[in-house]
């Protein structure tokens, strides 16, 4: 019989190895999902390994959700940075793009940092209200708030 | 905004979220070269750190199986059904909310001049005369029914800009919210369907975004009123898992056709986001014709391709966990 100190060490070694696993297979959407939020691919790559590895080091019920709760934080955290200091200009986007995208992805970044999160997380992840409520940490009421206005600010500046 | 807009709205966001997707993972040992080293740290047994795990275990599979337990009943959030300190509950009909006390309450029918930091209430909406549609009310007169947020748009027929028209579930009560929003502010009214109930809130300023999703919250179904009737989640839950319910249970000869082509396209039309892509690649494969109807085999989804039988075990997965509808025999 393995003592204690044997089940410890297979908890921690089985949780570096499901997380990696979890890393892994997370990665590119997790960018992505930073990207819509920050403009910036080496940002979003920033705050998502930022992310990953404070995820890491902590065991938790659902190690995705709170690495994509992790990436969502960093990148408020970063725009609330790029507030305080210059402004920020997206990436140009790849050529012989539509401009309506372009337009798009520029109103998005022009969202406030909440809405701009609850679009992310609804169309790119597909999460519920109730998932996106928990990630960032509000009520179900103030995802609906916050994903109509900032669809409305998005159908009336971009024509879709 | 339709279903279609919501859809072509995904799409394009997912278009412009590739924008920024990494050429490569950096393995995680890279990132935090003390990572792997971390495990090996963990330095003498410790009964705590073991149990705490353990905890951690016993804490998921509560949840999940609290989880499987009331997704069946309510997706909803839960419904508190209190009053926050210094605001007022208001029960029209057999739906309850509260707002701040200072907010006025309009419970006359009247095409209102709306002011911000109001709340309108309307019992059978339908049975009032319309207004008129700059007045900002939602005209519900000419919807037919089932109400769904379609039918209501095409109601509505051309409403101002910036209103949106969805299907929202309050707390269990389902309900179509038309929000507006010009320069002096914005609105959410919120027709609550099975009660026949119509309310509205106004708001002047943007900074007025978590209250008014503090106030939305309490929307909910009045303490002394009956409970929401829990139906069938096909039919509660919303259009696509309706659609997925009638075609759970069909002919051999339908696969393939054009009416399970045609079946596809107008599930893609209310599809929610996370099965669109599977539905479009069905979709393609359903029109490359590589189905026969003279050779069943081809109908056996074990002979499509591996991305077509991935699409096709994901939509069912979607079925059964979200939709409560089992299509996998």
């Amino acid at each position: 019989m393995r003592d204690v100190g044997g089940s410890e060490t297979d908890v921690v070694t089985g949780w570096v190895e499901g997380f990696e696993a979890i890393y892994r297979a997370s990665y590119r959407s997790m960018v992505q999902l930073a990207y819509l939020m920050l403009g910036s691919s080496s940002e979003a790559e920033e705050v998502v390994q930022e992310a990953a590895l404070n995820a890491g080091r902590r065991i938790s019920n659902n190690p995705h959700a709170y690495l994509r709760r992790s990436v969502v934080n960093g990148s408020i955290a970063v725009l609330r940075r790029r507030a305080v200091t210059e402004k920020h200009q997206p990436d140009p986007p790849p050529p012989e793009q539509p401009s309506y995208l372009v337009e798009l992805r520029d109103c998005l970044l022009g969202l406030p940092e909440r809405q701009r999160a609850a679009i992310a997380l609804r169309y790119l992840e597909g999460l519920t209200d109730s998932e996106i409520a928990q990630t960032l940490d509000c009520r179900e009421g103030s995802v609906r708030s916050l994903i109509s206005r900032g669809l409305s600010t998005l159908r009336n500046e971009v024509i879709l | 905004v339709s279903r279609e807009d919501d859809a072509d709205l995904g799409r394009a966001l997912r278009t412009i979220a590739r924008w920024g997707e990494p050429a490569d993972i950096p393995p995680l040992s890279q990132l935090v070269p003390t990572f792997p080293a971390h495990s090996q740290q963990v330095g003498p047994p410790s009964r705590t750190r073991w149990w705490i795990a353990a905890a951690a275990a016993l804490v998921l599979v509560v949840m999940l199986t609290a989880l499987a337990v009331t997704r069946t009943s309510d997706d909803s959030s839960p419904y508190v059904g209190s009053v926050p300190e210094g605001w007022k509950a208001i029960v029209v009909g057999s739906v309850q909310l509260a707002v701040p006390d200072q907010w006025p309450v309009h419970e006359e029918w009247s095409c209102w001049d709306q002011a911000a930091n109001n709340v309108y209430l309307a019992k059978a909406p339908r049975t009032h005369e319309p207004c008129s549609s700059e007045k900002g009310e939602l005209n519900l007169g000419a919807a037919p029914h089932p109400i769904e947020p379609d039918s209501i748009l095409a109601a509505v027929g051309n409403p101002q800009a910036g209103a949106q028209v969805t299907l929202e579930n309050l707390n269990g009560l389902r309900a179509v919210l038309d929000y507006r929003e010009d320069d002096t502010g914005y609105s959410f009214n919120y027709f609550v369907v099975d009660e026949d109930v119509l309310i509205t809130l106004t708001f002047g300023d943007a900074a007025d975004t978590d209250l008014a999703g503090d106030i939305i919250a309490t929307i909910g179904p009045a303490p002394e009123s009956s409970p929401p009737v829990v139906e069938d989640s096909a039919t509660t839950l919303d259009p696509f898992c309706s659609m997925v319910a009638a075609s759970a249970d069909v002919p051999e000869a339908y696969v393939g056709s054009a009416e399970h082509l045609a079946d596809v396209a107008s599930m893609l039309a209310v599809a929610p986001p996370q099965v669109i892509s599977q539905l479009e690649i069905l979709q393609s494969y359903l029109a490359s014709g590589a189905i026969d109807a003279a050779q069943p085999t081809s109908k056996l989804i074990e002979n499509w391709p591996p991305e077509v039988q991935g699409a096709s075990a994901d939509l069912s997965r979607y079925s059964s966990e979200v939709c409560g509808i089992d299509t996998r025999d």
